[in-house]
């Protein structure tokens, strides 16, 4: 062993060696006076193992789903207009993922100082972004640590406007070994030609977990508060830039082997294709207005009607305005409308940027359109209910654009927030407010339509159900052209022109095809309602039976005890009593469980309900099934207090808990597994949560969607001798009814990736009461 | 006395009910008749005649839930008229009235009702396992106890078996006032209720041994530290043969003469040393606290772990009734508050402290 003063020796030469070289190599230079510090006798020094790149990644992010939506918020705040997301070979462990966007890139000065320093304070010390002054969603430093948590490889291209070439920058995660000095692993950069003008792309690879399209999906709700599903005209496309931010779009996609881009979720994907209607209008050169009125829901194809100034004359001309254009997508936030999840999330991102935009020569017009901006006045005219139906602004997703580049119609205020409000100004929205208004008043008829159509006091009297009237119809229909084929068939020879009639024909097929689909839908539906109702009037018995068994539980105890005194000589018979006693037990702490449930339930009080409550509940009932079956019951993790939900039933929880536990004991039956089970709760996003996981056989990526359907199940179907209460047994409605019951509340319940150890990891997550509950 | 003989009122006749009177008679300690519950009056008349022979009745809480016979009234209406008269020495014997039912009805109609609750010396849930022999136990002692109030005859220093002199004058309350006669059932009520089951001057075992800082489960001395040493400070009024209590005021100056130290001035460490010294019983650990507590100056006990507790870490419960001023608060420790344990059992913070446990509980998250 050398003493300190020849090793401090050493190592100076070897330094003074590497310096001295034409290329000296810096790894080798740290190293060595990293080697030399630790040598001084007078100051000691922090260092950082390299292991804590991945235990902070593991620890700031904790799902994937988080993890891209923090990237994407990255792109936000690089203030690109669009992001794209490519998921390859994602459905297994080991793909990747592609991050464009077109925001402002880094330098290279940007990316040693900001992306490649641990805890820089850039995002504390600039909130808002450069270009359009974006506030900033992205959590300071998390996007590093983001890539390390998707995955095992990251590449960076960045390049800015002013770079003559961009950057490239690779840094293999798995180099970051504990027992390795941070500061001395090395991460490859380059300058390569560039991609695009500007723009940070991360090429993520070797994914550490599977991607479903639930959970991509997943990942494009978490960035809602980013989202402005706006659409674009062709021509504005092309002249964003401006200083005011014109939108940031994101877009996921999965990438085929032969390059094929399927998209997976976007503005249309998410929210457009939702829309009730599609308004559109126009102000012509002559000043005719006219609007447009599309619905594929309501089943009304394009139609478009002229709008006048005067509103009683259709024709007459605005008197200023021309050249105007806008376009809006119209939601009406009813559950008969839209699915559950689909609504609650188009509103919330309504709430929040719902409107109609303005556009002048292409750039956007502040305040307008902005939440609180009533220009139009569509929220005064939902106050005032002369309209019923709904059409305030958040009702809408749209734009006006206006084309006045002389800027003599509109001018803007001095202060630069506006428009002065002159009689241009007036006309336009007048226009706009009327027809957007027809518009809604036009919908509204076709949906009552719709209603009257159904006429059911007509119904009753001909005692025919409705059913039955359509499929004599489109019978009737079918016969009619049938004839009037026979009769015309030589005419239609002879004229060639049977076109319009393949048409009708064509036409009917298509109508009996849906006919039958829907025939088959309902049927399923129906045979869903039957089962809930045998269910629910099984609940009712269970309660009754669970309230009268209470009267006899002492009894078993009193009779135990004699028995036990009585047989206290004979080894055998002392056993069984024993047994007895044991199993009574664990059938009556089931019993009162199930009474908690039932008779919550029938208070029909919704109350605010704290994770913890429900999650100790749960664990004493199956406490004695858990030691019985030899399983392993983890305690159940909180990451924090005060996880109250928005008001719920009690008993659902049971419901939802018990789910969980029966599907986890099927499923460490057929793994064959030791039964660990693992409960772990806290809050996110305005969200708390809750995870299940268990190591049975878990469900494979394919299914995990599936699962919630209703009569999917893993069990084979029950004999037709069995009793009844084992034919109810496995017949796929549980997950399904807890999916119904988190839904209802506005929440969510997926198959999370499973946690490190777990095979299967079921998650929930439900609306958190908003203020704070005292207890 | 003898064998005590309690008459069982319920609703049914069958063997569920049966089981209930033949787990306390099993047990050798009590004996039980059952009757089934009738019409008001005449239930009434059969109490004056029949309940001479009984030492107590045992009621069940909702006697009006068999639906096969016609009867409108629960436990408390018929303990109210029979309270009414044997206070107004109506030919109905004064005796122990006990509650029973299962867990559920008690906390939908019993725990609902308030007004109802002095009717009771003690009530017994009807659940899968009962404890016949603490059950039976207890009733013994409250037929033993109304009988030995009955010849005390309002002297309270023969009823606590001390001289009561020295106890905060609010303890004996109206009872000090020599003119008035009381019915032996108030006697039981306030001395039972308000003075043995509550801690104050008297406290019980758990808190006997926080208060000495001892940890009872890892102790083998600990029953011989307390027959030989503290067995002079034991409770020995009426139903102590049922209920174990200490003075407290006795045990704080037998602390002193044995160890010179003062008590409420040692941590668990320096109680337990001071033990050890003056008794020589080696077999006496230190009660460490509980998770996420830190202090040792152990006074109390968190009401769901039922282990030692400082105070000034606890959070105090809700109650339904306000504790009187001699008796002590009873507190809640972090852990147990914080993740809600108990509050099954009714276990809640006060809300005075809910603040102090909010504030606490954002201290631990950062």
């Amino acid at each position: 062993m050398m003493d300190t003063q020849t090793q401090i020796f050493s190592l100076k030469r070897k330094l003074n060696e590497e310096l001295e070289k034409e290329n000296s190599d810096n790894s080798v230079v740290l190293s060595l006076s990293h080697e030399l510090a630790k040598l001084d006798n007078q100051n000691v020094r922090f260092s950082v193992d390299a292991g804590i790149i991945n235990r902070l990644g593991l620890e700031l992010v904790g799902r994937h789903e988080t993890a891209v939506s923090e990237l994407v918020k990255n792109a936000y705040d690089a203030d690109a207009l669009e992001v794209n997301l490519i998921f390859e070979n994602a459905w297994k462990e080991g793909g990747k993922l592609t991050i464009e966007d077109n925001g402002l890139g880094m330098t290279r000065e940007q990316l040693i100082n900001g992306f490649m320093r641990l805890s820089s304070a850039d995002k504390i010390h600039n909130p808002i972004s450069g270009r359009y002054a974006r506030y900033r969603a992205g959590k300071k430093g998390i996007g590093r640590f983001s890539t390390q948590r998707l995955g095992t490889k990251l590449t960076v291209i960045t390049q800015t406007l002013e770079s003559q070439e961009a950057i490239s920058i690779t840094i293999a995660w798995n180099d970051f070994e504990s027992d390795k000095e941070l500061l001395l692993i090395s991460n490859q950069i380059k300058t390569i030609s560039k991609i695009k003008d500007e723009g940070t792309t991360l090429i993520i690879e070797g994914l550490r977990d599977t991607w479903t399209d639930a959970m991509i999906k997943r990942a494009y709700r978490y960035t809602s508060n980013l989202l402005q599903p706006f659409p674009l005209s062709d021509k504005r496309k092309k002249s964003e830039t401006d200083r005011v931010d014109p939108g940031f779009k994101s877009k996921y996609f999965r990438k085929y082997e032969e390059g094929h881009l399927e998209p997976i979720i976007d503005d249309n994907e998410a929210f457009f294709q939702h829309a009730l209607a599609e308004v559109e209008g126009f102000v012509l050169d002559d000043g005719q207005g006219c609007w447009s009125l599309k619905s594929d829901k309501l089943g009304f194809t394009e139609e478009i009607f002229f709008i006048g100034k005067d509103r009683n004359k259709d024709k007459s001309k605005f008197e200023f305005i021309r050249d105007i254009h806008f376009k809006c997508y119209y939601f009406i936030y009813e559950s008969s409308l839209l699915p559950t999840q689909t609504l609650s999330f188009i509103k919330s991102v309504a709430n929040e940027t719902g409107g109609i935009r303005l556009y002048r020569n292409g750039f956007r017009v502040l305040p307008y359109g902005e939440k609180g901006n009533d220009w139009i006045g569509l929220d005064e005219s939902t106050r005032r209910r002369a309209i019923i139906a709904p059409h305030q602004n958040n009702s809408f997703f749209g734009f006006v654009e206006i084309n006045d580049n002389t800027g003599h119609l509109f001018e803007e205020t001095a202060s630069r927030e506006g428009l002065i409000e002159n009689e241009a100004f007036q006309e336009l929205s007048d226009f706009i407010y009327r027809s957007i208004t027809s518009a809604v008043l036009k919908v509204a008829e076709l949906r009552n339509r719709k209603g009257t159509a159904g006429q059911r006091d007509w119904e009753k009297r001909e005692k025919k159900p409705a059913e039955q009237e359509v499929d004599e119809a489109i019978f009737e229909l079918e016969t009619l052209i049938e004839n009037e084929e026979g009769l015309e068939d030589q005419k239609a020879k002879s004229n060639g022109t049977s076109d319009s009639k393949s048409h009708f024909k064509e036409k009917i097929g298509k109508l009996k095809a849906s006919r039958e689909k829907e025939k088959e839908e309902k049927k399923g539906l129906i045979e869903e309602m039957n089962m809930l109702r045998i269910l629910a009037g099984l609940g009712l018995v269970i309660g009754e039976f669970v309230h009268e068994i209470d009267r006899f539980l002492p009894a078993f105890d009193t009779d135990i005890r004699y028995l036990k005194r009585a047989v206290a000589d004979l080894t055998e018979a002392l056993a069984r009593t024993e047994r007895l006693d044991e199993n009574l037990k664990s059938f009556s702490t089931y019993t009162a469980y199930f009474y908690e449930a039932i008779s919550r339930n029938v208070l029909r009080d919704l109350d605010s309900i704290e994770l913890r409550d429900v999650v100790y509940e749960f664990e004493d009932v199956v406490q004695e099934d858990i030691k019985a079956s030899n399983y392993i019951f983890y305690k159940p993790i909180f990451e924090d207090y005060d996880l109250w939900t928005v008001p719920m039933h009690k008993s659902e929880w049971a419901s939802i808990l018990f789910n969980f536990y029966i599907n986890a004991k099927k499923a460490i039956k057929r793994a064959e597994s030791k039964g660990q089970i693992k409960i772990r709760c806290g809050r996110e996003r305005g969200y708390v949560f809750l995870e299940f996981s268990d190591d049975g056989d878990g469900i494979p990526v394919e299914n995990r969607d599936k699962v919630f359907n209703a009569f999917f199940t893993t069990t084979s179907a029950a004999g037709r001798n069995e009793p009844e209460g084992e034919s109810l047994r496995g017949i796929g409605l549980g997950l399904k009814i807890v999916k119904d019951i988190v839904e209802s509340y506005g929440g969510e319940i997926l198959v999370a990736n499973p946690e490190e150890g777990f095979n299967t990891t079921m998650r929930i997550e439900i609306p958190e009461k908003k203020e704070d509950k005292d207890e | 006395m003898n064998k005590a003989s309690y008459i069982y009122i319920d609703d049914f006749s069958d063997s569920s009910v049966m089981a209930i009177r033949d787990g306390l008679q099993d047990t050798n300690i009590i004996d039980v008749d059952f009757i089934q519950v009738a019409e008001f009056k005449q239930m009434i008349l059969e109490f004056e005649g029949e309940l001479k022979r009984y030492d107590g009745v045992i009621l069940d809480l909702r006697l009006d839930g068999n639906a096969a016979i016609d009867v409108k009234f629960t436990a408390s209406g018929l303990a109210q008229e029979l309270r009414n008269r044997s206070a107004a020495n109506e030919g109905i014997k004064d005796v122990p009235i006990i509650l029973c039912s299962t867990d559920k009805k008690i906390r939908e109609y019993y725990n609902r009702d308030h007004t109802s609750h002095d009717l009771f010396d003690y009530r017994f849930v009807k659940d899968s396992s009962p404890n016949w022999d603490k059950i039976a136990t207890k009733l013994q002692s409250l037929a033993n106890g109304y009988e030995q109030l009955k010849k005390f005859k309002g002297n309270l220093d023969e009823i606590l078996y001390r001289d009561t002199k020295l106890l905060d004058s609010r303890i004996l309350g109206k009872f000090s006032d020599k003119d008035s006669e009381f019915p032996i059932h108030e006697y039981s009520q306030h001395f039972l209720k308000e003075v043995i089951r509550k801690p104050g001057p008297l406290i019980q075992e758990k808190l006997l041994a926080s208060r000495l800082g001892i940890d009872i489960e890892k102790s083998q001395d600990w029953s011989k530290l307390v027959d030989d040493f503290f067995s002079d400070e034991m409770y020995q009024g009426v139903f102590s043969d049922a209920w174990k209590r200490w003075w407290m005021d006795r045990i704080q100056n037998k602390f002193k003469s044995l160890t010179g130290k003062r008590l409420a001035s040692l941590n668990a460490v320096q109680r337990v040393n001071s033990i050890v010294a003056a008794t020589k019983l080696s077999s006496l650990v230190p009660a460490e606290p509980i998770e996420k507590s830190i202090s040792t100056k152990f006074w109390t006990l968190c009401e769901y772990y039922k282990r030692p507790l400082d105070p000034l870490e606890g959070y105090k419960i809700h109650y339904t009734k306000e504790p009187k001023p001699w008796q002590d608060q009873m507190y809640l420790s972090f852990e147990a508050a914080s993740e809600r344990k108990g509050l099954k059992s009714g276990l809640k913070v006060h809300a005075d402290d809910i603040e102090k446990l909010k504030i606490a509980k954002q201290a631990v998250k950062n």
